[in-house]
């Protein structure tokens, strides 16, 4: 780095400073009250409508269904489609044209090539995207580090509408912080062959945060495997729970049939807590330093067992014996824990821990934490983390 | 034995006061209306250069204050309750999922207003901050943004000291490059 690198940013930042500072609009300290209010109370609300919901998408999809009405497929111009197995509608035709074959319906089999030169119009992002984000006109590009509708992974092709004819199915995202906002969409051709955008099948939406995966099946639908939260920037790769959800056309857009429509409490998880008595301590050493003991008690409240129990020490001090002495570390998302042996669903233990204390440490600085770990030593979430750690108090 | 950690999902970050120089202590706390209106505007902005995003980043900060205001009493006796807004803003914007549970709900019932994006000019650096690592970019924009010294952002990032030397000087001179870069491909503008 030179003078100049310094001075450069500085003045970067500096006007960066001054073009935005303007442009911040705080929402104010009664919308903070506002909002507090509402969160207190709104609990009891926000399971209502999801048991709602939960019922009425599976009703709705099997009457859409119903209506599924597949013409016989037709040849396209090139390459066959996959006929699908479903017998010809017998719906009348509305048009009594009957004698003259219907025009092959256009072949919306697209290369990725020319899928990102295209302009597409997309379905509506969900909202706090940056502007970026657009819908309009929009000329999808490869993954790259800016905030714009992109291309992800491959692209997947089959008969959705039962046209006869090919369309094809993108995942299509757009950068939102460090995360993506994704969208299944379907693209066809439109009579003058021109790519014309279908509808979403499925975008990612608050609780269901994140697609991981799509196929397009022989008979038209689309699967797709969801979670529920996506996994970025500390998040572990392994805290999503993934499902399978199956989505088929109806004619006028895509909508669920099959699989699970929500995501419930993660199985995988337990509910813990600790409970601490004062850290006692000892006299100072030469160089200032005091011992501290404390007493613990982890309850596993279940429904899991804990294969192994973390803790994670914070800033106390050094570890100096008690039940720490048969620690094993192990890597959590920055620090490292210590771990003991696995506590049952159900079971009580207690623990002392002895630590070695700089001089100068006070009690809001000094917390400890139980940690679920599984027998990879992968780290979990809490079913009600707020019991898991306490702040210690300091005795003697 | 240095052991940091992240705020986890429903707690609050950890105080990392270790190097602060003792208070005398507040007994009635600090006031939420004065406390919100002197830093909401600064730390809306430094997130702003960390997450790209300027109304993402106010609707992050709004919501860190809402936090900070529901655990007002233990918030504001805090050594620095800025840093506590500002970690759990942060905290915020790196985690995808917990934002949208929260600020998006938000966003749905409050915001009317149209908040300018950025001007062409400024693209430049949040494009060129977008590319740093995380760690880099944290530490150059508490840096120049927030006026954190080494031991602030280490204290903050929970991270040695080297560390962040290291992230600052690593983040300035791929920033100073790119931008080196831009300026010269649009000086014809």
């Amino acid at each position: 780095m030179t003078d100049f690198d310094d001075i450069l940013l500085s003045g970067e930042f500096a006007a960066f400073r001054e073009a935005y500072a303007p442009a911040v609009q705080p929402a104010g300290t009664a919308a903070v009250r506002e909002t507090v209010r509402r969160r207190r109370q709104r609990t009891a609300v926000a399971t209502a409508a999801a048991v709602v919901l939960a019922v009425a998408i599976p009703v709705g999809a099997e009457a859409a269904l119903d209506r599924r009405s597949g013409p016989p497929p037709v040849p396209a111009e090139t390459g066959a489609p996959t006929p699908s197995a479903t017998t010809p509608s017998p719906t009348p035709s509305p048009t009594p044209s009957t004698a003259r074959p219907t025009p092959a319906a256009p072949d919306g089999r697209i290369s990725r090539a020319q899928l990102l030169t295209a302009r597409v119009d997309l379905p509506s992002w969900p909202p706090g995207l940056p502007k970026t984000c657009t819908t309009d006109r929009v000329r999808l590009r490869e993954p790259q580090k800016d905030y714009r509708p992109e291309v992800w992974g491959d692209l997947r092709y089959g008969d959705l509408d039962g046209d006869g004819a090919t369309e094809t199915v993108a995942l299509v995202a757009c950068r939102y912080g460090e995360g993506l906002a994704k969208q299944v969409l379907a693209f066809d051709r439109d009579e003058a062959g021109r790519i014309v955008t279908m509808g979403r099948i499925v975008g990612t939406h608050e609780g269901m945060d994140d697609i991981t995966d799509f196929t397009v099946e022989a008979d038209g639908r689309v699967r797709a495997q969801v979670a529920d939260i996506q996994p970025c920037c500390g998040t572990p790769g392994w805290w999503p729970q993934k499902q399978w959800r199956t989505y088929a056309w109806t004619g006028t857009r895509f909508i669920q049939t099959a699989g699970p429509t929500k995501f419930g409490t993660d199985p995988r998880l337990t509910d813990l807590t600790l409970t601490a008595g004062d850290l006692v301590l000892g006299p100072s050493d030469a160089s200032g330093r005091r011992t501290g003991s404390v007493s613990i008690t982890v309850v596993n409240k279940g429904p899991v067992d804990v294969p192994r129990l973390g803790f994670d020490l914070g800033t106390i001090g050094e570890p100096a014996g008690g039940d720490l002495s048969q620690c094993r570390m192990a890597q959590m998302s920055g620090p490292e824990a210590c771990l003991l042996d696995g506590l049952r669903a159900g079971g009580r233990r207690t623990y002392t821990f002895r630590f070695l204390i700089d001089p100068g440490r006070t009690s809001g600085q000094m917390s400890l934490q139980a940690v679920h770990f599984d027998s990879q030593d992968r780290y979990w979430g809490d079913l009600k983390p707020k019991d898991n750690s306490v702040d210690l108090r300091t005795a003697g | 034995m240095t052991m940091t950690r992240e705020p986890r999902l429903g707690e609050p970050p950890p105080e990392r006061a270790a190097d602060r120089p003792e208070r005398p202590e507040r007994p009635g706390g600090i006031d939420f209306d004065r406390f919100y209106h002197a830093h909401f505007r600064s730390l809306t902005l430094q997130l702003a250069a960390y997450c790209g995003d300027l109304s993402q980043a106010q609707d992050l900060v709004q919501e860190a204050f809402c936090r900070a205001f529901a655990r007002w009493s233990r918030v504001s006796r805090y050594d620095d309750p800025v840093a506590w807004v500002r970690r759990v803003a942060w905290n915020l914007a790196a985690s995808r999922w917990r934002r949208l549970r929260t600020a998006q709900s938000w966003l749905r019932r409050q915001r009317e207003e149209h908040v300018p994006g950025p001007g062409p000019d400024r693209v430049a650096l949040t494009a060129a901050l977008a590319d740093l690592p995380t760690g880099q970019r944290r530490a150059v924009v508490l840096h120049y943004l927030a006026d954190l010294s080494v031991t602030q952002i280490a204290v903050q990032e929970g991270v040695p000291e080297g560390t962040v030397k290291s992230w600052l000087h690593r983040g300035r001179v791929a920033l100073a490059a790119q931008l080196a870069t831009t300026n010269e491909v649009n000086d014809h503008d």
